[in-house]
């Protein structure tokens, strides 16, 4: 275990907040990029669903994804670590209220689109 | 609210977001899979895990301020960081379980109209597996990470900025594993979405 320690000992000495702020942003950039993608799949899904049981459009959630997307770039101007996790606390609450509500709201219909699959398939 | 209190509050929020997520997902995954029962110890399970993560969150110092030495800086430091670890690794095991099961769920709809027909679709054996495997993996990583850092606290007296280093690096590493999991669940997101429009033709919106 002699190298695991010297390592440990390397990263307790080495890591500081200014290199783990720069790993931060690069990642933080990369699940933001993600984490919008995945919305925005999940909603042009439940607009589908909307669509075959003759629903209105989802519009303002659209609207909140894109001002979470105007957001993200701002992860790379944080100055500090606090400032980081504050912008992402915002983006993040943004992006997870969309999805929550979008599950709640939009689960008859998706459990309704996904289930009607089911039902031509066994009567084929 | 400070910002230390404002990440007690986030670290509850994304938990039970995620777990709300992974709760409706393993929903439709049990009815495109043709399962219509609900384990109600899963769900149980899940609402006394969120009890004792909002238990420890808030009262974790008063409660276990007896048995841990938390008046000693580099125990508290320890405590504290180990703690947000945790949930970092928390969510790290629901965001690789939920691309487990979004994983599923695509490849049900994928093949649950192709010529093998609905057998075609069903989860190969030895793949049940996977999410316990996940799971385990990950909490025993948080737990070697923290035991290494406790021991390097007992045998070198590590100083409090040391802790703090340490535990920064191991959230880069559950960064890694975020970044990894949500471009996976992202891509599945695509082309579930894709296959579903292919299946039930264009939203009257798109045309």
């Amino acid at each position: 275990m002699e190298p695991m320690t010297d390592l440990f000992h390397a990263l307790a000495s080495g890591f500081t907040e200014q290199v783990y702020l720069v790993l931060t942003r690069a990642q933080g950039i990369l699940w933001s990029l993600a984490d919008i993608l995945i919305v925005f799949a999940f909603l042009k899904i439940a607009d589908l669903a909307r669509g075959k049981g003759k629903g209105k459009r989802i519009l303002y959630r659209y609207l909140f994804l894109g001002l979470s997307a105007c957001l993200t770039p701002l992860l790379l101007l944080c100055r500090t670590s606090r400032d980081f996790f504050l912008l992402e606390c915002i983006i993040c609450g943004i992006q997870f209220s969309i999805l929550l509500y979008s599950l709640i709201a939009e689960w008859k219909n998706i459990l309704d689109f996904l289930g009607d699959g089911i039902c031509d398939h066994r009567t084929r | 609210m400070s910002v230390f209190t404002l990440a007690q509050v986030m670290a509850l929020f994304w938990t039970l977001a995620e777990g709300l997520i992974l709760i409706g997902l393993g929903r439709v995954l049990f009815l495109i899979g043709g399962k219509r029962k609900r384990s109600p110890v899963c769900d149980a399970g899940g609402v006394l895990g969120f009890v004792l993560a909002f238990l420890i969150l808030f009262h974790g110092e008063s409660l276990l301020g007896g048995i841990l030495d938390l008046q000693r800086a580099p125990c508290l430091t320890f405590y504290r960081w180990a703690l947000w670890n945790f949930f970092c690794t928390l969510w790290v095991v629901l965001e690789g379980v939920i691309m487990i099961v979004v994983f599923r769920i695509f490849r049900i709809l994928r093949f649950r109209e192709s010529p093998a027909g609905p057998d075609s679709c069903r989860i190969p054996k030895g793949s049940s597996w996977t999410i316990p495997l996940l799971v385990l993996s990950l909490f025993g990583l948080y737990a070697f990470y923290q035991i290494q850092v406790a021991r390097m606290m007992d045998a070198d007296r590590l100083t409090v900025q040391g802790i703090y280093h340490l535990s920064l690096f191991y959230i880069r590493i559950c960064g890694v594993f975020w970044i990894l999991f949500e471009w996976t669940v992202a891509l599945i997101g695509v082309r579930t979405f894709v296959l579903l429009k292919g299946r039930h033709g264009s939203s009257p919106w798109n045309r």
